[in-house]
């Protein structure tokens, strides 16, 4: 009988763990970044050079000087 | 020796619990409450009050980075738009509408983002290239270039704690103030605790003597402390003038007060400002991403989109009240999380900041509340319909102010 109880909590736990898993994947998968929404692209735009000195917003797509940050792209305005 | 090890067993299972617990609840993101949320009667709603519609040339498109609305010394309104691509300035005379009555080359300008209108002998650009406002007469030739840095080596970046950065909206209009334009920019990222106190980040340009002050600060409590809002969006300033002109009236995107900031003394004051469905906004937590030197594009989005992030403040002086924008948040589950999904509604304040109704627009698809402004009509954001894509007009949906 204990069993059969540990066994059927077991199946619960597993489905539930698929379940969000399922979800959290989906909602991710969900996101939209760069591509498809840029606010106001009258800013230097995101690019990467040599210079990489900025970081792009994530919801702009513009780069923006980032000094000592995690640079991914040039923010010297119409280098690219 | 029997019954200790089952006791101390205990212990440290009900002392892992807790530890649990405890790492569970502790978040390292900071929330900024909104203490009168549910608590507010609206007395006042926005209700539709038809279209303007305004034609663009080929070149140019909806959502232009920057719009100004401004009266000649006749009284007569015109609603100037910048055009990117085309390198122009369009005037439209706002009461007829349909195509522009004038146009002003800004070719010698590298990189317009935005521009005051003075009179058509006096336009202030601002170019971003070089962080300068070029000053242009009628011809359109440059008269003078005033830098906003300082004329600090913009390759050394060390300037961009001691100065703001602009990013420009047309609901935030460069304003006039006893010979001096008044230009607000921001800083970009998370502002560091060593200049939290110190960085001021509206620019006051005097139009003799071409000197630049630099005034107002950030609220330390929510942008202070090494709080992260580490994208532009979080740290953006928005903001209008007082109707006696001598305050400022700020409105950041992350605050549901308003900070009210004297331009001539370092008096300030906040006031509640906030809507009464908006919840807490909380910063970036840090122990999302431990691993990684920066916060990741997707969870800073993720937040966006899931955080309710007020926008423009604009005064209507034919009403005597306020509006403010709110870019609602989405629900964490259940729906795409897209930026345009989220809905845009309108907090209304009287004069003296007390709430008088919100009202939702529609969603950021259709709305673009950072091209807004006042006129007699009523309050004009600009619309874009979802399926336009001839770009033929340039529209403002008209929205007016009624009792409940």
């Amino acid at each position: 009988m204990k069993k059969k109880i540990y066994g059927a909590l077991g199946v619960a736990a597993l489905a539930l763990a698929a379940f969000l898993t399922t979800n959290t994947s989906s909602s991710a998968s969900d996101t939209t970044l760069f591509s498809l929404f840029k606010i106001n692209a009258a800013n230097a735009e995101c690019c990467s050079t040599p210079i990489n000195n900025g970081r792009c917003s994530s919801l702009t797509g513009n780069c923006y000087p980032d000094p000592g940050g995690a640079n991914n792209c040039d923010s010297t305005k119409g280098n690219c | 020796m029997s019954l200790r090890m089952p006791l101390m067993l205990h212990s440290i299972a009900y002392a892992i619990i807790i530890c649990c617990l405890i790492s569970c609840n502790n978040s390292a993101a900071f929330e900024v409450k909104n203490d009168k949320h549910g608590s507010l009667k609206a007395a006042k709603k926005l209700e539709q009050n038809g279209d303007k519609k305004f034609s663009l040339d080929s070149l140019s498109a909806p959502r232009p980075p920057y719009i100004q609305l401004y009266n000649d010394a006749s009284g007569n309104e015109y609603l100037a738009m910048l055009s990117g691509y085309s390198r122009n300035i369009f005037i439209y005379n706002y009461d007829s509408a349909n195509n522009p009555v004038n146009q002003i080359p800004i070719s010698t300008v590298q990189m317009p983002l935005a521009f005051h209108i003075r009179n058509m002998d006096s336009i202030y650009v601002y170019n971003d290239k070089m962080m300068e406002m070029v000053l242009l007469n009628n011809r359109s030739e440059i008269v003078s270039k005033i830098s906003l840095i300082n004329n600090e080596n913009m390759k050394d970046l060390s300037w961009t704690t001691r100065y703001p950065q602009y990013v420009p909206h047309g609901v935030n209009a460069i304003i006039e103030h006893e010979g001096k334009l008044v230009f607000p920019g921001q800083f970009i990222w998370t502002l560091p605790d060593t200049i939290a106190q110190r960085f001021k980040f509206t620019s006051l340009i005097d139009i003799n003597s071409n000197k630049v002050n630099y005034v107002h600060k950030y609220p330390y409590g929510i942008y202070g402390h090494g709080h992260l809002w580490d994208e532009p969006m979080f740290t953006g300033v928005y903001y209008d003038i007082t109707p006696d002109h001598r305050k400022m009236v700020y409105s950041f995107p992350v605050s549901h007060d308003l900070v009210i900031s004297d331009l001539d003394t370092d008096k300030e004051k906040t006031v509640y400002g906030g809507s009464n469905e908006a919840a807490s906004i909380t910063s970036l937590d840090v122990d999302k991403f431990k691993k990684k030197s920066a916060a990741p594009n997707e969870y800073i989005y993720q937040k966006a989109c899931t955080s309710d992030l007020y926008g423009g403040i604009l005064y209507d002086k034919y009403r005597d009240v306020y509006y403010r924008f709110l870019r609602k948040a989405l629900p964490e589950k259940g729906v795409r999380l897209r930026w345009e999904n989220k809905k845009v509604a309108v907090v209304v304040m009287d004069k003296d900041f007390n709430y008088l109704g919100e009202t939702e627009l529609g969603d950021l698809n259709e709305f673009y509340p950072d091209n807004s402004f006042v006129t007699k009509e009523g309050l004009n954001v600009e619309y874009v319909a979802p399926n336009d894509v001839e770009e033929k007009f340039l529209t403002f949906r008209i929205f007016k102010l009624k009792d409940i």
